[in-house]
């Protein structure tokens, strides 16, 4: 018996003539509408020569439509009281307005404007690659261990759509075109590929009115043509990565296992919080609090709709060698593999889920409006319902001992799938003055 | 029906943020607390305000922050091991951190579990034990995290830029002295905890779904053995004048990227014309219609994150304006960024500009207020700043009051670019 309800995110949802699915949510506990548009594309699409390319159009899409020209979909929200962002993943892009519940309609407008007519040029996407370069120099080229990272990635996975980084590389960043965008626009872009989702303080019927309005005559084009994101199965591969910006080194496992909206899915998300969610879990207190050779543990189970990763990322103590570090976790793995998952800790991790429901993210907690859409958007595109982000925590609190301790055996406990990197550090000492 | 021009607004929608009932228990903790039932959920803010970095004895550098860090270490009655699974089984967390002057406990459980939850917090504030293991493990970590730290050019130029604003002063200080962290054990964290974590100075703020007078009672039982002062000076008054000016660079072999911090230092939060400064700053370098990022950003793709931001401290605060740009940017980047604080104190600025700023800031304070830990949050810092309770209440209507006038001459009188300092962490040949 749960102590707190796992309460439901109320939603309606339709599609319009032209294939846009349409999810209103109304939630009366502040006076904020969130406007999210999710696309149904994301770094999985991109061929090869052009990595990257999902992102830079996500840019591309704050640079003007026809009636909103370039700096005005920033000054509309800002001067207007909101905030927005966009976001590109593997599998998706996602566009957002956090707004005074007065603004819905303006929010509304912004987003069909450049979903009906963007408006690229040449001199704009020069200086969106420019930025976006930064973006990658700041996130990775410039960072400890983000080199690391990618090349991981790149080494877990076998397939190309899912191998590449989301940020590109600078070489096929820079050779993005013009006619590039236009195309990607025309492929990706078209409403029967989008998801629009409002959340918030707002009139379902109004929003409505307001919805046609802007998006029913948004033409519909071809579907996009699928992607095919499936794994072989394979032996064991490792690495060894000199990190020349790292100073203190760290060990990497990952894992493919199947995606999300499985039964294994699920109960590796469960293994993944026993190993290393928080002070009590396995991992840390094993590595750091009795053997004392890690610094900290991070890692668990990716939940993308395509073959996913479970990881786990240890920061070690430099006299410890990366292989004693190794030995631990497979051990750990092996005890609850092979052991069992007792209920109590089960428990624990239960408990930490639905307090997750609701925390105060703006991103991820049913206490914003923005992370109510989030939920709804991602099971709508993700596993075809958004009522999914209803069931998926009964299901995550019905996964049984059994279940996870299955799960670990076939995809944890094996050196089936596993890639091992060994991050050297590499940087001189003394870069602080 | 035109598609041409924005639509009309909807009606207004307007919220009330509530203000906390203040109770004060017989040790002398005040306590705050907003009853609020959105969430099922209970955030705690302890602030004890003696017990931050800068309370630092000079020979003890890092022993605040070990302090708070190691208050979930251990009490008599439960291990370190114990305070996170039981956290956990009230589906929350605790945490203590050493800031600048104050140290904050944070926790948050669901409702549910608010007496097991407070029960919890009143142990691990009243009786931590600092077990030499977990010292120990905590001094080998720390020392490795700081190495991690010093690999990441964010931390490098924060605690270069510090020292540029501050010198000697204890607001200096980030990272603990690595001579210190090597000597200190339980006794100097005893010590620590008993002279600095007192009741009589500190404030609990309570926000989320709970009824007050259970709270109370629960508290009175738990925290009734918690007693006493703080005896302490306050730290001293920081200088007015930055410590070093001009170009600090911090040279990091094999940057591809230069992170610039370039600032100075202005007054403090309760001072008359803080917040027409923060709204000049603002304009100039907060969120992606701000003049940094209109130019900066995507009129010269010098930079993907640019802005700038006033950093509070209890006594001053500290204009920064930050980017990260590639290493042959560098020095166009700076100068775009100079370029931009030239022209906001030159420059009348456009009434229109001024609206929309106004907004933007407001409109972001109104997102504070959506959940109970953002409440919670904004009453955490009246208490750390010693603003009034009713300051949120009161605060849009203050920024939306100022005029264009005010905000470019609070501008005019303390960002003057030819005080900056300019610290880059980056390629070495840069210097």
């Amino acid at each position: 018996m749960n102590p707190v309800p796992t309460t439901r995110i109320e939603y309606e949802t339709y599609t319009l003539p032209n294939g846009l699915q349409v999810i209103l949510s109304p939630h009366g506990v502040a006076p904020t509408v969130a406007v999210l548009v999710l696309y149904k594309v994301g770094s999985v699409n991109e061929p090869r020569g052009k990595t990257g390319f999902a992102h830079l159009f996500e840019h591309m899409m704050f640079q003007g439509s026809e009636n909103v020209p370039r700096e005005m979909h920033f000054k509309y929200v800002e001067s207007n009281g909101g905030v927005l962002n966009g976001f590109t993943s593997h599998d998706l892009t996602v566009y957002f307005e956090l707004l005074p519940a007065s603004k819905l309609p303006l929010g509304l407008w912004l987003e069909s404007d450049r979903m009906r007519s963007l408006q690229v040029s040449q001199e704009n996407l020069d200086n969106q690659r420019a930025v976006v370069k930064e973006e990658r120099r700041l996130s990775v080229d410039n960072q400890p261990y983000a080199r690391a990272m990618e090349c991981l990635r790149a080494i877990a996975y076998d397939n190309f759509a899912n191998q590449h980084s989301v940020i590109g590389s600078m070489e096929d960043l820079d050779h993005a075109t013009l006619e590039d965008v236009q195309a990607f626009f025309r492929t990706y872009y078209a409403p029967n590929n989008a998801i629009l989702v409002v959340s918030g303080d707002y009139d379902p019927d109004e929003a409505r009115a307001w919805v046609a309005r802007y998006f029913a005559d948004i033409p519909a084009q071809l579907p996009p043509p699928p992607v095919d994101v499936s794994e072989p199965d394979r032996e064991e591969r490792r690495e060894v990565f000199l990190d020349t910006l790292a100073q203190v080194p760290a060990v990497a496992i990952t894992w493919k296992i199947p995606s999300r909206g499985t039964l294994e899915n699920d109960a590796l998300q469960i293994a993944g919080d026993l190993l290393t969610d928080g002070r009590a879990a396995r991992l840390y207190q094993r590595l750091v609090k009795q053997e004392h050779i890690a610094v900290s543990v991070s890692g668990g189970a990716e939940a993308r709709p395509a073959p996913s990763l479970f990881r786990l990322f240890v920061l070690h103590h430099p006299h410890v060698a990366p292989t004693r570090v190794e030995a631990v976790i497979y051990e750990e793995i092996q005890k609850l593999a092979e052991g069992g998952v007792p209920e109590r800790e089960l428990e624990r991790v239960r408990t930490q889920l639905l307090a997750q429901r609701w925390s105060d993210n703006l991103y991820y907690g049913m206490q914003s409006p923005l992370g109510r859409a989030l939920g709804l958007a991602y099971f709508a595109a993700f596993e075809g319902d958004p009522d999914g982000v209803n069931r998926a925590l009964e299901r995550l609190l019905a996964i049984t001992p059994d279940e996870v301790q299955r799960a670990m055996q076939q995809y944890l406990h094996t050196s089936r799938n596993r890639t091992v990197m060994h991050i050297q550090a590499g940087a001189t000492q003394g870069g602080a003055a | 029906m035109t598609r041409a021009t924005p639509p009309p607004d909807l009606p207004m929608r307007s919220s009330q943020l509530p203000l906390p009932a203040a109770h004060q228990l017989p040790n002398g903790l005040r306590v705050l607390t907003i009853p609020d039932t959105r969430a099922p959920v209970v955030e705690f803010r302890l602030v004890l305000p003696f017990a931050g970095r800068a309370h630092d004895d000079p020979s003890w550098v890092g022993l605040a922050a070990a302090t708070a860090r190691l208050m979930i270490a251990g009490t008599p009655t439960r291990t370190s091991f114990e305070i996170a699974d039981e956290a956990d089984r009230y589906g929350g967390s605790i945490s203590v951190s050493a800031n600048t002057e104050t140290a904050t406990l944070s926790a948050r459980c669901l409702s549910a579990f608010l007496n097991p939850m407070t029960r919890l917090i009143a142990d691990v504030l009243q009786h931590p034990t600092f077990p030499p293991d977990e010292v120990e493990i905590d001094r080998s970590n720390t020392l490795q995290r700081l190495r991690l730290q010093r690999s990441q050019p964010a931390f490098l130029a924060e605690e270069r830029f510090r020292v540029a604003l501050f010198g000697a002063h204890p607001y200096a200080r980030l990272a603990p002295d690595e001579n210190a962290l090597q000597r200190w054990g339980t006794d100097e964290l005893q010590a620590f905890h008993t002279a600095r974590y007192r009741p009589a100075e500190a404030t609990l703020l309570v926000v989320g779904d709970f009824d007050p007078d259970a709270l109370m009672t629960i508290l009175s039982d738990a925290l009734a053995t918690w007693r006493g002062t703080t005896a302490t000076e306050p730290v001293p008054a920081p200088p007015m004048q930055t410590a070093e000016q001009g170009w600090q660079l911090v040279p990091r072999p094999n940057s591809v990227q230069s992170h610039l911090m370039l600032g100075t230092l202005c007054p403090p939060r309760d001072a008359p014309d803080s917040l027409a400064l923060q709204l000049a700053v603002s304009l100039l370098g907060s969120g992606t219609s701000s003049r940094l990022f209109l130019t900066v950003r995507e009129q010269h793709g010098y930079a993907y994150s640019v802005g700038a931001h006033l950093d509070y401290y209890l006594r001053i605060s500290a204009f920064v304006a930050e980017a990260q740009t590639a290493t042959e940017n560098t020095h166009a980047a700076v100068r775009q960024i100079r370029a931009e604080v030239e022209r906001l104190i030159g420059d009348p600025i456009p009434a229109d500009e001024l609206q929309a700023t106004q907004n933007y800031l407001i409109g972001r304070h109104m997102l504070g207020r959506i959940t109970l830990g953002g409440v919670a949050d904004l009453y955490k810092q009246a208490v750390v700043y010693g603003l009034p309770l009713d300051y949120w209440q009161r605060y849009p209507d203050m920024l939306a009051s100022l005029t264009a006038a005010q905000a470019q001459s609070a501008a005019a009188q303390y960002l003057q670019p030819d005080r900056f300092v300019t610290v880059v962490v980056g390629e070495p040949s840069l210097g």
